[in-house]
């Protein structure tokens, strides 16, 4: 499912049209990439949490050149499946 | 900031930014996550627009050991839920480090590793030519380290040509006579005390040749590389450990052309070598009667004197007076450096003792270059297989015998060969060096004590495909001529 699926979703089952859903989905988004740049945690529930962690800097040798390289550490923005989500999904069968 | 927010308070604050109610903000956001998690379920994809893509990745069933019993348990194949954020997301999150660049380190850093071996071996370069000349100059002048240095230089021009020219083993005697003083001591043998009757007075015109002959030797090319030769030599001179400093003195300096006269003076060389065969006997008894106690005294003396000597080889060589190319040791006294002056006038000394001193030496010169220089190995050999056949067998038993060995059941000549020289086509030397006691080569009784011969004796080498094809040719006519 894409985006415009998605939104097309969204206005039918909120009963809006889709240029309402696409901005509040928008501002959702900003909303949430705000608080996600302020490191915060967001836990939805039912279906899992969205957190902020850090990697921390680390040597890689390139495998082709094979020069040392010092990656610097970064931030990442994580998904963890709640338990609940995890059971609906549990079992699940692939289609093929 | 680090704070945990929940599904109410994100609410509340699209409410505020989209200026709607919190019931329809509330709404709007449940419906939201339940569209996607059931559009997850059902289409394992689900891709927002500036959040990110969920997906459901199916993970296939694997065997696990538990850790603690070992037991082995099987996980089914499930579904595992991803999410992959907006490249626009990721960067806002990350822009904390969003300045930092993976940096790629120096190669100096990595490499340190491999360049200390190397260092090491540069090092080994550079302290060899110290440790050369002998264990105890190092510690016993200074100065000694720059004479082995200028001696390193120098060996790669002339004095290897001057060697080159001489027989094959001539080219390494430079180290050999550092570090194998042995087999040295019995290389020179035969050819030094040569040079040792002229001093005890032999017969002058007899002796004159070989007395005058290294002055050339030492003088004629005297550019640098002479000089630095004679110094080297003085280690086999060490190695034969005269009881008498004076005597020493001279000597060295004999020895030291002796190496490279015996060779060139191939025109006198059947004369000498009747002598040589005199004089080994004469060298061994008086080998016997040195003492132990001597050794040091004369190794330290060497020491100094090679050290000393190094120092103003060094100062002269680098340019301070050009050296006198003439023949004429009048020239080469004076422009002479102290340790060298006792050298020369050692020689000296021995050439005025004979009167045609200039007559003969620029013959000799001239003759020099003529004279056949190459002494072939046969030649070598013949001369020392010689000397080994008419020197009296006990005396010539020390430097000449490597080991004895008893014939017993099962002992073969070749094997023997095996043992001391690393080849069995080399048994013939065995055979050679004790024809006496036996008859025929394949058939030796038991209980035959049999002389093995040193290497040297027969430069018996079997690395050295010409050695190795010698003893077969000998071999050939042994066999051919025994029944």
């Amino acid at each position: 499912m894409n985006n415009k699926e998605l939104i097309s979703e969204l206005a039918r089952n909120l009963n809006i049209n889709q240029n309402d859903a696409q901005d509040l989905l928008n501002k959702c988004n900003t909303l949430l990439g705000g608080s996600f740049a302020n490191m915060d945690t967001l836990s939805i529930q039912g279906f899992g949490a969205f957190e902020v962690k850090k990697k921390l800097e680390r040597l890689t040798i390139h495998p082709v050149s094979g020069k040392k390289l010092l990656v610097p550490p970064k931030l990442v923005l994580n998904f963890v499946a709640s338990k609940t989500f995890k059971d609906k999904i549990k079992d699940l069968q692939p289609d093929e | 900031m680090n704070s945990k927010i929940s599904l109410n308070e994100l609410t509340d604050l699209l409410s505020d930014s989209a200026k709607i109610s919190k019931k329809e903000a509330n709404a709007f956001l449940k419906t939201l996550f339940d569209a996607i998690e059931t559009n997850l379920i059902t289409d394992k994809l689900v891709k927002i627009k500036g959040l990110g893509t969920f997906k459901l990745i199916w993970v296939e069933n694997r065997r696990i050991a538990n850790v603690n019993t070992g037991e082995i348990q099987e996980i089914p194949g499930h579904y595992k839920t991803t999410f992959t954020p907006d490249a626009d997301l990721a960067e806002a999150v990350n822009e904390p480090f969003a300045h930092l660049d993976t940096i790629v380190l120096d190669d100096e850093i990595i490499a340190d590793k491999p360049i200390d071996p190397i260092d090491d071996y540069l090092n080994e370069l550079k302290n060899r030519p110290e440790l050369q000349p002998e264990p105890d100059a190092a510690s016993a002048d200074s100065d000694e380290d720059e004479q082995p240095e200028e001696t390193y230089e120098q060996d790669e021009e002339p004095v290897t040509s001057i060697f080159a020219q001489t027989d094959p083993t001539g080219g390494y005697q430079l180290s050999q006579a550092q570090e194998v003083s042995m087999p040295e001591e019995e290389q020179t043998e035969p050819e030094a005390p040569a040079e040792e009757t002229t001093e005890n007075g032999q017969t002058e015109t007899e002796t004159e040749k070989p007395a005058t002959e290294p002055i050339p030797d030492a003088h004629l090319p005297y550019t640098p590389p002479a000089f630095v030769e004679s110094e080297n030599e003085q280690e086999p001179t060490a190695s034969r450990e005269w009881s008498y400093e004076e005597r020493y003195e001279e000597e060295k300096a004999e020895t030291a052309i002796g190496e490279t006269e015996t060779i060139d003076a191939d025109a006198t060389e059947q004369k000498n070598k009747e002598k040589e065969d005199e004089e080994d006997e004469e060298d061994e008894e008086e080998e016997k009667k040195r003492s132990s106690s001597y050794r040091w005294i004369i190794w330290m003396i060497v020491a100094a004197v090679a050290g000393i000597g190094g120092f103003f080889g060094y100062t002269y060589l680098y340019g301070l007076f050009p050296f006198e190319k003439t023949p004429e040791q009048e020239n080469a006294v004076i422009i002479a450096p102290v340790p060298v002056v006792r050298d020369t006038t050692a020689i000296q000394t021995q050439a005025a003792s004979d009167t045609t001193t200039k007559s003969d030496t620029a013959q000799a010169t001239a003759n020099r270059p003529t004279e056949p220089k190459r002494k072939t190995i046969a030649e070598t050999i013949e001369e020392r297989q010689k000397a080994v056949r008419e020197g009296k067998q006990t005396e010539n038993q020390n430097k000449s015998v490597l080991a004895t060995e008893k014939m017993v059941v099962g002992s073969r000549l070749t094997k023997f060969a095996l043992k001391y020289y690393g080849s069995r086509i080399f048994w013939v030397y065995i055979y050679e060096a004790n024809k006496s006691k036996i008859d025929d080569p394949n058939n030796v009784p038991i209980g035959t004590v049999l002389d093995i011969p040193d290497k040297s004796v027969y430069q018996i080498d079997k690395d050295n495909p010409e050695s190795v094809k010698r003893a077969n040719k000998l071999a050939e006519t042994i066999l051919n001529t025994k029944p």
